[in-house]
């Protein structure tokens, strides 16, 4: 039935085709490994950056004595309670 | 264009042959369009767990509860497909062998679930024989993001982002997928030696999340103020129940394509509908299943909870959950006691866990999903024993259901425990107590995130069920952790 148009030609051209190469070849280890590389720094730029943005909330936290005393009723600051 | 059309009509007949690669590419683009919906509904579990989780928080923390269900899907779709799809593919006697020998319907999947392979690239041929359709790769992601969702909600408001985003990708992409591939596939030793029988995954997704959860709660602690000095649980009040119900009204909306997904079609090779273990099932039974789950699972939470909104809506969830291993053979009676009975247990073992065990669960996930996963695989045992699973016809059992729970308590309890424990250890499991009691959106966003709205004291209600300002009992709790992250409280 597809023999009328050029569909088997085409779907094997399209087939073929990979972005860097058909499966288990080099192009596509490269591209997994690349891949493998941005997830596990993408865990790893998470972990690091957050500890630096608590650390650095906490400090600061600490540092204005906010919670030394009980909070205002009604307080606009976002303080426990808030 | 035009001529090659006119050519085409005015072709001979088409010869059986041509019948043949027609009906196939049609049952082919049947089962890629089937997949894909599913995909597409079971976004709405996530949209809900997002608003459901949102809207239990209290208002400091609705961007930092919204951003883990959102993240779960940047750190789980990589993970599941470099790693997670591998292990259902090549795990299902426990561990990889050489050429995948046991006796699963497809040879060779094994090698069809690594990156690189032609099952997870651009394939064009693709078809379930041959070549893996990604889009059945695709449905189980979707249910890989389900378990990090569920555990999702029992940690917010004092759990690190960066926490939660390890702890998602171990479990959404090595723990419950592992587990799926030992109890639900059609090679799975559980499924092929003592004929487990867990049809729509009450327990390999339920129960599993929950009870990995279960395990991250305990090194994790209570939130700040969550128990007086007595151990009493006091209760924090959502900022938004709106939008917590309308959550769990979008869950509700997903499960039925969850439901959808866990069904197999490809009619040129099988005669029919299929469960997971190949086994035949109709898409009526199982929606019919799910739908007076419901019902039986609002009514059950209704009533043990006397009236509790929150517990309704939960216990609706804990029903369908309850009768979801064995949907593909309940008659809809029995399904409709049995989630009723689930719908209580959740309510029953949720008060429990919170006020007895004295862990803090903000949204009943344990109870809900971890509970009511162990109890509907335990039923199946009961009320289905004898029915014929998988390929090799092994009759349910209540021994083998026994097999499959004391298999997948300590692969999902004991990762959630250890790695939340490690985390600890090293300070990043929980945020600091000043973050924690300021909110979390400042410290992680720099943001409130109702600016328009005027600021309200924060309410708690007491053990014995007043309604107070929280500052005092806040300021109280976080001196008696003397800057330290909290811990279970001991009565």
């Amino acid at each position: 039935m597809f023999d009328t148009f050029p569909y088997d030609e085409w779907g094997d051209t399209v087939t073929d085709f990979w972005t860097w190469g058909p499966a288990n070849s080099t192009g596509t280890y490269i591209l997994t490994v690349l891949g493998c590389i941005l997830m596990v720094g993408s865990l790893i730029g998470w972990v690091w950056l957050e500890k630096q943005k608590l650390e650095r909330q906490a400090a600061a936290l600490r540092a204005s004595g906010a919670f030394d005393q009980p909070a205002q009723t009604g307080s606009q600051t976002m303080g426990p309670g808030a | 264009m035009l001529s090659s059309l006119f050519s085409l009509l005015a072709q001979e007949a088409p010869t059986l042959e041509d019948l043949k690669k027609q009906i196939d590419l049609d049952s082919l683009v049947l089962l890629e369009v089937y997949y894909f919906y599913t995909v597409v509904v079971m976004w709405l579990i996530h949209v809900g767990f997002m608003a459901y989780e949102a809207g239990v928080s209290r208002r400091k923390n609705l961007m930092s509860t919204a951003m883990k269900n959102i993240l779960t899907i940047a750190v789980v779709t990589p993970t599941f497909y470099y790693f997670g799809w591998y292990i259902y593919g090549c795990f299902e006697e426990g561990w990889p062998k050489s050429g995948h020998d046991s006796p699963d319907a497809f040879p060779g999947f094994c090698g069809l679930t690594a990156p690189w392979s032609s099952g997870l690239g651009p394939n064009m041929e693709s078809n379930l024989t041959g070549h893996l359709s990604l889009v059945f790769f695709l449905a189980f992601l979707l249910f890989s993001w389900t378990t990090g969702s569920i555990m999702s909600g029992a940690v917010i408001e004092r759990i690190r982002l960066s926490a939660y985003l390890l702890l998602t990708v171990t479990l959404g992409s090595v723990v419950w997928i592992m587990d799926a591939a030992w109890g639900w596939s059609s090679g799975g030793w559980l499924t092929t030696r003592y004929g487990f029988h867990d049809s729509i995954a009450s327990l390999v997704v339920h129960g599993v999340a929950g009870a990995f959860a279960f395990g991250v709660l305990l090194n994790l602690g209570p939130r700040i103020g969550k128990y007086d000095v007595l151990g009493r649980a006091r209760s924090f009040r959502p900022h938004n129940t709106h939008m917590t119900l309308m959550g769990l009204m979008l869950i509700f909306t997903g499960f039925y394509g969850f439901y959808a997904a866990c069904l197999f079609i490809q009619s040129t090779i099988f005669p029919g509908w299929l469960n997971i273990y190949l086994s035949p099932t109709t898409l009526g039974a199982i929606a019919m299943v799910i739908t007076i789950g419901f019902a039986g699972g609002f009514t059950g939470g209704w009533f043990a909870s006397k009236g509790d909104p929150f517990w309704t809506l939960s216990g609706g969830l804990a029903g369908v959950i309850s009768v979801s291993a064995g949907a593909d053979v309940y008659h809809p009676s029995l399904a409709y006691l049995l989630a009723t009975s689930g719908g209580m247990l959740a309510v029953w073992s949720g008060g429990y866990i919170e006020k007895k065990l004295r862990v803090d669960d903000a949204v009943g996930a344990v109870a809900v999903h971890g509970v009511c996963g162990f109890y509907g695989v335990f039923l199946v045992g009961i009320f289905a024993g004898g029915y014929p699973t998988g390929i090799n016809n092994i009759p349910v059992s209540f021994g083998g259901q026994l097999m499959g729970m004391m298999a997948f308590l300590p692969l999902a309890f004991l990762p959630g425990y250890i790695l939340s424990w490690i985390l600890k250890k090293f300070n990043l499991l929980r945020v600091p107590p000043e973050v924690e009691l300021e909110g979390l959106d400042l410290a992680e966003f720099g943001q409130d995130f109702y600016p328009e709205f005027e600021r309200v004291p924060e309410i708690i209600i007491t053990p014995d069920g007043q309604e107070v300002d929280s500052a005092d009992i806040l300021l109280e709790a976080y001196a008696a952790t003397n800057g330290k992250p909290t811990t279970r409280v001991e009565a």
